[in-house]
């Protein structure tokens, strides 16, 4: 079942033929269903209509010569009743009734006992025919006491005019029987008694034939039933005179069956809808005339529906047969129409494999299939082209790199690497550290001795990157050039300012601390132009004062004021630029001052204030401060301390 | 000579042999048409019980043209069954019988009312009788219990009754009681009045036989009663078997009933054979039935006298 | 860090909402880059919700100033904190710049 599913799930062809045909189903049940209920509903009621037409048709048939015995029965009456004194006569009319009409089978006229005084117990005029001849007896004798026959006691009892049900009758003279069925009426005197019988016969042979021969449908059988249920009709012949409707209702019960035979009985006319021997069948029933009997057609639903039934189920073979070719055309219409997807995909993953410029196919088709072959094409397009400038920028890249790692180790050499230290000098001794944000940086710092004295600077170019780093060279090379001609730190910043406007086009500046050390006497000349101020670590940790120049660069213009302090032996002059101050963790917290001057107070206490350790103590603080955040700004620091 | 004597004397003998052969045979009428009230001696000639009891029996039915009494009267057979009352009366009519087998021990007579009404109270109504003979205990009860039923003698069905002409009908719980039920009539307790509980179960059916001749043939009648016990108890041991063998006769005779009809019957007949108070089959006359039915049918003139149990038995 | 420009009586007001440190400073001066080119009317930078600047922030306000200088207008700072404050003390920009509240 999992694999129907999947395959169901993989082929669109299929899921799409598949839906289709479900719809098509979907309507031709509906339209069907509906023309076969109707036909279905149409073909019944013809049916109804033609077996109702039928059994009236036939029973019109039966009552028009029930019609003509129960006349001519009454006309004899009449005539007897006229001269019910002359026995004689009898016989002339028992014999004229069977002579008008041939188709009677016997006629008696028959009287109380000694009603004639001079006849005996017995008077019955009776009459029948005789092969062509007609024979007319006195039929009554101690053998035949017809006083308690059916046919007898009937009228005298209900002194009504009644139909008897069908016996045998048994004609001793030629020894043959026949089934009849008799029309007795009651003959009264003047004074109203009651003195006879008048008897008139008819066989149930024609009568059996023409019910027999009802038969509407191929399957269809009539039966006739009597008074009391018994078949006088059947196709069965063994069951007529001996069984009932009821018979097999005894054994088994069947309530439809009782309740036809009960209806039948009771002169109802209808048709009832019954399952007999195992099939489903509609009887239509009808009495005849005032005989008590009831005639009913069965006629098996198979022969009704037998035609449409054969109909409908080729027509549901058809369209299942149909569906079916359907789904199978389909899916291959539109797995055909579908193929091109398949090159389409096939190309893709040529593409994908790195074939960028593999032939994708080409259809010719101005519909969905061509528009998507076209987007894919352009798709594939854009690729290559997407893919060549990403080579040509990589390779761009890859050459800007190299630069720039150039770029950086020039920058790197142009600051100074040698640290004198105390076993180097024995009045000062420097470290200083410079870690730029990016390959390259903005900031500077730059000291040499000149004579007696050291020469020394630490910078900040706004910004950072190539731009800052190119600035940076540049104050440096001006800063070398200027300190050269003049000694005093003031004169050095303002010249370096002037020249740096009148060059500087990109609005850039650089905070400056500019200072010059008397290495004899321990003096310091200083001038600062916009930046942070130094630390003064040796008694205590403490801030150079510094005046709020502006830094330089921007302002041809601006008087930088000079400043001097004593630098007492043991001293460290701590510099350093923003990158310190700024230094931010994960969270954007900055190190602050206040972290300087802690790390700066501890080292103190330590006694480890000298330039080298002191470094490395701030950066191994900011480091940690710092944890995994990206490096904002570049960090340079510069210790000068004095030991003379 | 020698030789023409020699011939005589054996053409004598068989003469007589014939003779006595002819007088061997029992002509045995049941008391109406083929039918599975009679089932024990169709299966006594069919399973050869006659022949091993060493009688021969034929059966030959009555006709329209001669009933079976008329028949046993006039010497025409030697056997026939009587229904006991009948018994009564041509024994009363100094025509003497024998019962050599009663089967009923039980009465089998109903009387059923039309259109739903119960017998009881009907007074007056016109109720079917048969005209052949039967029926005398409905008589006695029609007078004794002041309901002076109108009787209306009917030949032979139940067609009278069906087609309503009559209030109500005498008919037999094995034959005429399930016709009605075939004919669509609804039985119940209430429209069936059963004579049998209400103080009226005298037996029926038994063989009887003219009581000279009886006394002329008495081993043979008794091997002929046995063997037709015999088949009797055949037949409650194989019910449906004595059923097939009954249609063999009902279809030779060409009656016009059916195989359900006849079940119905025989387990009618068979039940009736077992008598209430004892359980058991007893085939014997009950000498308090006998009074019982002679003294109701003497006082109701049907009888000119009471006659006695022991007038109706071998009493040797 | 939030840029915008408005005209306000006469004058075009920058707001400045935020830190100007250097990771904001590429695009602050992009988003202020219209201040080049405006003419004869006085400049207003509105400080008053800027909570810190860096030396690349200076930078842009330093472009500001010599832009405007060149057209002749007017560069006013309004409403600075107490920490910008600081740091245009400390880099001397306070002495180039006129304030107002």
């Amino acid at each position: 079942m999992k694999k129907i599913i999947q395959y169901v799930r993989r082929k669109l062809s299929f899921r799409v033929s598949l839906w289709v045909v479900i719809f098509a189903a979907v309507i031709f049940v509906a339209a069907l269903g509906f023309l076969f209920y109707q036909s279905r509903e149409a073909i019944r009621q013809e049916a109804i209509n033609h077996a109702s037409q039928i059994l009236d048709k036939t029973s019109l048939r039966v009552e028009g010569i029930l019609n003509r015995v129960e006349v001519a029965s009454d006309i004899t009456k009449w005539l007897v009743q006229r001269h019910p004194d002359n026995a004689d006569s009898m016989f002339v009319y028992s014999q004229g009734m069977l002579q008008n009409n041939p188709d009677f089978y016997n006629c008696s006229i028959a009287f109380e006992p000694y009603y004639f005084k001079n006849k005996g117990r017995y008077f019955s005029a009776y009459t029948k025919h005789d092969g062509d001849s007609i024979r007319t007896i006195q039929g009554g004798n101690d053998i035949y006491q017809y006083f308690y026959m059916d046919w007898y006691l009937m009228p005298m009892l209900s002194e009504r005019p009644c139909w008897t049900e069908p016996y045998m009758d048994y004609d001793t003279h030629t020894n043959t029987s026949e089934m009849v069925t008799s029309y007795c009426q009651l003959i009264k005197d003047r004074k109203g008694r009651k003195i006879g019988v008048i008897n008139t016969s008819l066989s149930l042979n024609w009568l059996s034939q023409t019910i027999s021969n009802v038969k509407p449908y191929p399957h269809s059988y009539s039966i006739m039933i009597g008074r009391g249920g018994i078949f006088f009709v059947h196709p069965d012949t063994s069951m007529i005179s001996r069984q009932s409707i009821f018979t097999q209702t005894i054994e088994h019960p069947d309530t439809a069956m009782s309740a036809l035979g009960h209806a039948m009985q009771r002169g109802e006319e209808g048709m009832k809808r019954m399952h007999i021997d195992g099939n489903d069948c509609y009887v239509f029933y009808k009495p005849l005339g005032k005989t008590g009997c009831s005639m009913a057609i069965v006629c098996p639903e198979k022969d009704i529906f037998g035609g449409f039934d054969r109909v409908r189920r080729a027509v549901i073979a058809i369209v299942c047969a149909g569906l079916l070719l359907m789904l199978y055309v389909f899916i291959r219409i539109i797995t055909r129409e579908l193929s091109p997807l398949h090159q389409l995909a096939k190309g893709a993953e040529t593409i994908a494999s790195g074939q960028f410029d593999a032939q994708l196919p080409d259809f010719r088709r101005t519909d969905e299939i061509g528009q998507l072959t076209r987007s894919f094409a352009g798709m594939q397009q854009s690729l290559v082209k997407y893919i060549e400038e990403l080579k040509d920028t990589t390779a761009q890249k890859a050459s800007i790199d190299r630069d720039i790692r150039i770029a950086s180790a020039i920058q790197m050499g142009m600051l100074p690497d040698k640290f004198p230290t105390r076993a180097d000098r024995d009045d000062v001794q420097i470290y200083a550290s410079l870690t730029p944000a990016k390959d390259v940086g903005g900031d500077l710092f730059d000291f040499y001795f000149r004579g007696e004295k050291l020469f020394f600077c630490i910078g900040d170019v706004s910004g950072k990157g190539v731009p800052a780093s190119l600035f940076m060279a540049v104050t440096r090379a001006v800063f070398r050039t200027v300190s050269a001609r003049d000694s005093m730190p003031d004169d050095i910043v303002t010249a370096m300012n002037q020249t740096m406007v009148g060059m500087n086009k990109t609005h850039m500046f650089v905070t400056l601390f500019v200072g010059v050390l008397d290495l004899s006497t321990g003096h310091l000349f200083y001038c600062n132009a916009g930046h942070d101020a130094p630390l003064l670590i040796g008694d205590g940790v403490g801030v150079l004062p510094c005046d709020n120049n502006i830094p330089v660069g921007f302002m041809s213009t601006w008087k930088y004021t000079l400043q001097e302090a004593q630098i007492f032996t043991g001293t460290t002059i701590f510099l350093f630029t923003d990158g310190l101050t700024e230094a931010m963790d994960i969270n954007k917290a900055q190190f602050q001052m206040q972290r300087v001057g802690d790390v700066a107070i501890n080292a103190l206490a330590d006694g480890q204030q000298e330039p080298h350790e002191l470094i490395r103590r701030m950066t191994e603080s900011v480091r940690l401060f710092v944890g995994g955040a990206e490096q904002s700004d570049d960090l340079t620091m510069m210790a000068i301390q004095y030991i003379k | 000579m020698e030789r023409i004597r020699h011939w005589i004397f054996i053409a004598i003998l068989l003469v007589s042999k014939s003779a006595a052969a002819q007088d061997d045979v029992i002509v045995f009428t049941p008391q109406w048409i083929a039918q599975a009230q009679f089932a024990g001696y169709y299966v006594a000639e069919t399973k050869g019980f006659y022949r091993e009891a060493g009688v021969k029996v034929r059966i030959e039915h009555p006709s329209a043209t001669q009933p079976a009494v008329n028949r046993l009267l006039s010497g025409e057979c030697q056997a026939t069954t009587l229904q006991l009352c009948q018994a009564l009366e041509i024994a009363d009519s100094n025509k003497p019988l024998v019962n050599i087998l009663q089967t009923s021990m039980n009465n089998a007579m109903v009387i059923v009312s039309a259109r739903k009404k119960d017998p009881l109270k009907q007074k007056g109504a016109k109720v079917g009788i048969w005209s052949v003979g039967f029926g005398q205990l409905a008589i006695c009860m029609s007078t004794k219990d002041h309901l002076d039923y109108q009787w209306v003698r009917f030949a032979q069905n139940v067609n009278l009754f069906v087609s309503g002409v009559l209030d109500a009908t005498l008919a037999m719980s094995y034959n005429e009681y399930y016709q009605l039920v075939q004919a669509g009539i609804e039985m119940t307790d209430k429209n069936v009045y059963r004579f049998c509980d209400h103080g009226y179960n005298v037996q029926e059916d038994g063989v009887y036989m003219n009581r000279d001749y009886y006394e002329k043939h008495r081993d043979q009648a008794c091997r002929f009663a046995q063997a037709s016990r015999k088949g009797w108890e055949w037949a409650v041991a194989h019910p449906e078997e004595a059923l097939d063998i009954v249609m063999r006769y009902v279809d030779k005779e060409r009656v016009a009933t059916n195989r359900v009809m006849q079940r119905l019957m025989l387990k009618e007949v068979l039940r009736l054979q077992v008598d209430r108070e004892s359980k058991k089959r007893e085939f014997r006359l009950r000498p308090d039935m006998v009074q019982l039915a002679s003294r109701l049918m003497k006082e109701n003139g049907m009888l000119s006298r009471e006659v006695t149990y022991d007038e109706l038995i071998d009493n040797r | 860090m939030k840029t915008s420009i408005q005209e306000l009586d006469g004058k075009v007001v920058a707001i400045l909402e935020g830190s100007l440190d250097t990771v904001a400073a590429a695009e602050t001066e992009e988003a202020l880059r219209p201040l080049g080119s405006v003419e004869d009317k006085d400049i207003v930078i509105d400080c008053t919700q800027l909570e810190y600047i860096s030396s690349a922030g200076l930078r842009i306000f330093l472009i500001i100033l010599q832009n405007a200088e060149e057209k002749g207008s007017h560069v006013y700072i309004k409403g600075i904190n107490d920490t910008v404050r600081e740091i245009f003390n400390i880099t001397g920009f306070s002495n180039i710049f006129m304030f107002m509240e």
